[in-house]
């Protein structure tokens, strides 16, 4: 015991020298892997940035270099010359928009209706709900687009908001939100005399916000940058949004770089800004929630 | 009163969720049940039975083989290359001396992945060029000759593997990091205690730990992979690519069904897809439930 005790004591000095400087080498190892990776990461959105401002010359002759000393402002002009960029920006912003509400209700209502609730064949229905997860949407792409087109609803917005109004994981993330209110406070909204869509709309709503939040928030990205649907199901190109309507841009005559990647800029880095001010933190929870409990 | 109130509150749930059922029956169960209906047919304008020769059709069709094959690639380049450093990055981000900044780099890693697609493609379209792009650039100045990252058919997999490695390495981090919340610290510092090296100590330790949280990350990223649509047809200008090798099982569908209008065969197609995804998915999760009780 007491030589233990000895041994013990005689080896801690030396670990107690030695480790300060092997953890600091290690840290600082760290904090460089982790440096390199974030200028590698931002090296993208910096050519994003940079070429919308750069002249042809300077984005061929000049390609180590994401920004240029003489910008311009001559892409921005071509851009908003050939293309009715606003026209485009309405457009994504009124399918991304609706798209949005009618999801935060829908998925709310399903919510609230397993979260508040016992009834019969609960757990079956929540589970097969679930499973719809699991279906990949390339088996209703083309019966889909056959079924739209007999609603006459090609080159209008309903393919592309409808759909997506109620989903499993929306559904499913608010739900987790929702069965953590205490029943008390629906029963007394009920005593007090609300009825069943006022208890929804007054008490569970509000106090699910974070979840309600993390929703609106995946699904506006969603519908903002969605490429496949607008290409399916749009033609005439005063109904295009702005992630189908950016790649009109190329010029059959000249390799045009820029043009694009201004169009790119202006459709994702407006945005990205803005989500990363309200709702960074959203995407996170929202996001390794799902994980956790999926 | 009492009755009529109880019976109202019996019918309200049904109520409540019922918007998810009727909008699943309209836009997911009826085009699923049509589309099988479609892929026995053949013909464009007016359908006639065509028994399972679509299904015969899809297994001969070597186009089809070659987009999944694609996208077996893709995949093994996700899990074997993309995953990897995803953990690595995490099990740093989890040192306790980073904690405080954890956040930070983690919500700045995940910014490509809710970045446009589209626009993810136009810019690595430019920095993947390859007389004038960055990659070649910087790769001259260590003396490599210039790749034909999208126009050589051997370089297109891996420019794309690189493009998803910029866009889907965070959100892969995020659910390391997630993951690593249930490994608690006690553990780790007991196995060091008994002498454990630091390699052991990730494979014994915190590995076993992490195995449902990576059954979730390893059948997203097969889904994803095998999914590919959007970075591949921008990066390939909406077509398949040099000797079709950004062809995947989307675009290809996508191909058949709306430029060729076939959309009989198309659904066949997306139909030997999904079920193939089904099994990917089952043996995948087998594979993991199966470790789980080994371990």
């Amino acid at each position: 015991m007491q030589k233990s005790a000895v041994a013990l004591g005689s080896r801690l000095p030396v670990t107690k020298d030695s480790a300060p400087i092997m953890q600091g080498v290690g840290r600082i190892f760290a904090y460089l892997v982790l440096i390199f990776l974030s200028l590698l990461f931002l090296t993208p959105f910096l050519f994003m940035i940079g070429t919308a401002f750069k002249r042809y010359e300077d984005i061929v002759g000049d390609p180590l270099n994401p920004f240029t000393l003489r910008p311009t402002l001559e892409n921005f002009i071509h851009l908003f010359d050939k293309l009715p960029f606003f026209a485009m920006l309405i457009n994504s912003l009124i399918i991304a928009v609706s798209l949005t509400l009618l999801s935060i209700v829908f998925n709310a209502l399903v919510a609230y209706g397993f979260a508040r609730y016992e009834f019969r064949f609960k757990h079956g229905l929540f589970v097969a709900m679930l499973v719809t997860m699991m279906i990949p949407g390339q088996i209703t792409l083309v019966p889909s687009f056959v079924m739209f087109r007999a609603f006459g609803w090609l080159d209008t917005f309903w393919p592309l908001i409808l759909p997506g109004a109620v989903g499993a994981f929306g559904i499913f993330l608010i739900r987790q939100i929702m069965v953590s209110i205490p029943k008390e406070i629906f029963d007394s909204a009920r005593i007090d005399g609300c009825s069943e869509l006022g208890t929804f709309f007054r008490i569970a709503l509000p106090l699910s916000g974070s979840a309600v939040g993390i929703v609106a928030l995946l699904t506006f990205m969603g519908s903002w940058n969605d490429y496949l649907g607008p290409l399916i199901y749009l033609s005439s190109g005063s109904k295009m949004p702005l992630a189908v309507g950016i790649t009109t841009m190329s010029n059959p005559y000249k390799i045009d770089y820029a043009s694009p990647i201004t169009g790119a800029l202006l459709m994702s880095v407006p945005v990205l800004i803005l989500l990363s001010i309200i709702g960074h933190k959203y995407f996170v929870d929202g996001l390794t929630a799902g994980a956790i409990k999926g | 009163m009492t009755s009529h109130a109880s019976a109202r509150l019996k019918i309200a749930p049904f109520l409540f969720i019922s918007p998810f059922f009727i909008a699943y029956a309209i836009f997911g169960l009826y085009p699923i049940l049509y589309g099988f209906w479609l892929s026995l047919m053949k013909g464009t304008d007016s359908y006639t039975f065509a028994g399972l020769s679509n299904y015969l059709f899809v297994f001969k069709d070597g186009f089809f083989w070659k987009a999944m094959w694609n996208g077996t690639k893709l995949a093994l380049g996700s899990l074997f290359l993309i995953l990897p450093v995803a953990l690595g990055v995490s099990l740093l981000l989890n040192r306790p001396y980073i904690s405080k900044k954890k956040g930070f780099f983690a919500t700045f890693f995940f910014t490509p992945n809710i970045t446009s697609a589209v626009a993810v493609g136009i810019i690595f379209k430019l920095l993947l060029e390859r007389d004038s792009g960055f990659l070649n650039s910087i790769l001259g100045v260590f003396g490599v000759d210039p790749i034909g990252w999208l126009k050589d058919p051997a370089w297109t997999i891996p420019a794309l593997i690189i493009l998803c490695g910029w866009k889907y390495l965070g959100v892969n981090i995020l659910f390391f990091l997630a993951g690593l919340q249930n490994v608690p610290n006690e553990l780790i510092e007991a196995a060091k205690i008994d002498g454990a090296t630091p390699a052991q100590r990730l494979w014994y330790v915190t590995m076993p730990l992490l195995r449902p949280i990576m059954t979730f990350i390893v059948f997203q990223c097969l889904l994803g992979s095998y999914g590919m649509f959007s970075e591949a047809f921008i990066l390939a200008n909406s077509g398949f690519g040099p000797e079709n090798s950004l062809v995947f099982p989307t675009s290809y569908l996508y191909d058949q069904a709306f430029r060729r209008q076939d959309f009989t065969y198309s659904s066949a197609l997306g139909y030997v897809f999904t079920l193939m995804m089904l099994v990917i998915g089952f043996i995948q999760l087998k594979m993991f439930n199966l470790k789980d009780q080994e371990g």
